[in-house]
């Protein structure tokens, strides 16, 4: 009991500023089972990490380190694009993963030391940890005219909360017959079928309200996920390929720069001005994946798939958006089932057994329209001749084409189900 | 805050216990158990990646997707199998995923949320 009480007076301490991470070392290393855990990050990754690792061992004890109090799903948020949820209706708190025994401190991992296995608080405070769970998500990669500061007037709503709501208001204002341009980015990045679920989203939106107005995408890649099911709906709802198509999407475009100011794309070929502009830049892991060395000379976080444990720094596990887990893609629904594998592999690991054979899902589901869903899923295991993530041959795949219309009315019954299940999942 | 401290106390007394029978559900915190527990219980890796979709508890659940926690074992087993071998009506997801899983897989996972409450 010792580790409980040092652990509370420890929390207690790392809120008022002082650093006690070292006295709780000394004493959580004279454990039978149990061990620290300290987690990174309260979105799915994190959040489902922390909350799994209690339920396979209670014995062990989990901090979870989030800034905000609150967390906006960025699944659902495109729905809020198209207007059928309020931001508050994707919005979970974090008292569910305190009732499964959860310690959330609402602060900032500033510094990760992998040798004295600690980590650095914001507001001043030290933990100490057996084992770290690093969950940060993405950070962009600003350039082309794009910054930090320009996100704040042309959105890339692509972290769910005030930047959704900045982009829902900015299509409320526009009056019809106003041309809405969206710049997808390139690969890798999360979520690869969201840009063309928002582009669905904000089309049904216009359809509905602002029929006489257009949406261009100007895409730098080639082809985009579920791209056959996404054009074939949006040929049957937004005449799409129609001279009166509401979408017109260019692909392979090079993008050169935006100009904010004027809401302007230019592309090797011509310019694009915009009456509301979203661009969503290239991505890389969160910042605290970099100054910790767990990128090394790339953008995203090399793992070992059995246990999401870095390649690169010993005792800390990657997982999320922020690792490289190919060929899983960045969804939530990833992230999720990463992140039970991972919790799976560091009770094994604190009582010294075998790690257990590891299993993954991921399904991703899209809104065409809010009675059209199409999906996309996979079952992965570990290919033991190469030790890396892989698909199971023969499972898993898209939704059929040319589907009769009641069963594009279940899979959109079914995206907003898992929306429930998988939120309720991961912080309930 | 109180609350939470003295449930820490009280979890690591009681070492709760995530049984077999209990997978997500909260009430998992009351039930007694040893101090740690096995990690690898056969159909718990994989019968957690379902949980995804399939809600554990049907306590205010408002989806559309099926609750197999305490389902019948067989029934579920039949049901696979049937996604499997493409021959189940209605379906538009599981098919794909069925085909993921060995038998051997599916009758653990079928055991695994069989034997759970909800
Ligand atoms: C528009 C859109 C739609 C999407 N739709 C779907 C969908 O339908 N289905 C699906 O499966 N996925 C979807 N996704 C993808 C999904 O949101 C991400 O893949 C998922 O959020 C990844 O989880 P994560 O834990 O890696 O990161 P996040 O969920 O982003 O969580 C990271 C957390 O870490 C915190 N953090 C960062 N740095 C620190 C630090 N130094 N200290 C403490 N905390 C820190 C952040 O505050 C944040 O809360 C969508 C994404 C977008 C943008």
């Amino acid at each position: 009991m010792t580790t409980n009480i040092s652990r509370r007076d420890f929390i207690r301490g790392a809120g008022a500023g002082f650093a006690l991470g070292p006295l709780l070392f000394g004493v959580s290393r004279a454990r039978a089972g149990g061990g620290d855990v300290v987690v990174i990050g309260g979105g799915f990754g994190g959040a489902t990490a922390a909350k799994y690792i209690r339920l396979i061992d209670p014995s062990i004890q989990v901090t979870l380190i989030e800034p905000a109090k609150t967390y906006v799903t960025c699944p659902g948020s495109n729905w809020v694009l198209g207007g059928l949820r309020k931001i508050d209706q994707i919005t979970m708190t974090y008292d569910g993963l305190e009732r499964h025994g959860v310690k959330v401190v609402h602060d900032m991992v500033t510094h990760v030391d992998p040798d004295k296995r600690s980590v650095k608080l914001k507001s001043g405070g030290t933990l100490s940890y057996d084992r770290l769970v690093v969950s940060p998500g993405i950070d962009f990669k600003w350039g082309k005219g794009y910054t930090a500061a320009v996100s704040h007037e042309i959105p890339h709503a692509w972290k769910a909360g005030a930047q959704t709501t900045l982009l829902r208001k900015q299509l409320e204002a526009m009056p019809d017959g106003g041309t809405f341009i969206i710049v997808p980015p390139n690969n890798p990045f999360r979520c690869p079928p969201g840009p063309a679920e928002r582009i669905s989203m904000v089309a049904h939106y216009f359809k509905k309200h602002k029929p006489k107005s257009k949406i261009i995408a100007l895409d730098p890649k080639g082809k985009f996920s579920k791209q056959g099911l996404f054009i074939e709906g949006w040929k049957k709802l937004y005449g799409y390929g129609t001279d009166a198509s509401m979408i017109d999407y260019h692909q392979n475009v090079e993008i050169e720069e935006i100009d904010p100011k004027t809401k302007t794309v230019v592309t090797g070929v011509d310019e694009y001005k915009a009456d509301v502009l979203n661009f969503i830049p290239d991505q890389k892991a969160g910042a605290i994946a970099h100054a910790t060395g767990l990128t090394g000379d790339g953008d995203w976080c090399p793992i070992d798939g059995r246990t999401f444990e870095s390649t690169l720094i010993k005792g800390i596990h990657v997982i999320g958006d922020a690792s490289i887990a190919k060929p899983l893609p960045k969804s939530g629904y990833a992230a999720n089932s990463e992140a039970k594998v991972c919790a799976a592999a560091i009770a094994a690991l604190l009582q010294d057994r075998p790690v257990p054979e590891p299993s993954w899902v991921n399904t991703c589901y899209s809104l065409v329209a809010p009675d059209y869903g199409i999906s996309v899923a996979m079952v992965y295991e570990i290919d033991h001749a190469t030790g890396k993530i892989s698909k199971v041959q023969g499972a898993g795949g898209l939704s059929p084409a040319d589907a009769p219309p009641k069963f594009r009315r279940n899979e959109a019954l079914y995206a907003q189900s898992w929306w429930m299940t998988i939120t309720a999942d991961t912080w309930g | 805050m109180k609350n939470h401290e003295k449930w820490l106390h009280v979890a690591a007394v009681l070492a709760a216990a995530y049984a077999t029978t209990a997978c997500a559900s909260p009430e998992a915190k009351q039930t007694q158990a040893p101090a740690h527990r096995s990690v690898d219980a056969p159909g718990e890796v994989i019968g957690r990646t379902c949980a995804g979709c399939h809600a554990l508890s049907k306590k205010n659940y408002k989806g559309f997707v099926p609750v197999i926690a305490g389902m019948d074992k067989e029934k579920i087993v039949q049901k696979m199998r049937a996604f499997k071998a493409g021959t189940a009506k209605d379906v538009t997801i599981m098919d794909r995923i069925a085909k993921g899983y060995s038998d051997a897989e599916i009758d653990a996972v079928a055991a695994y949320y069989a034997k759970m409450k909800h």
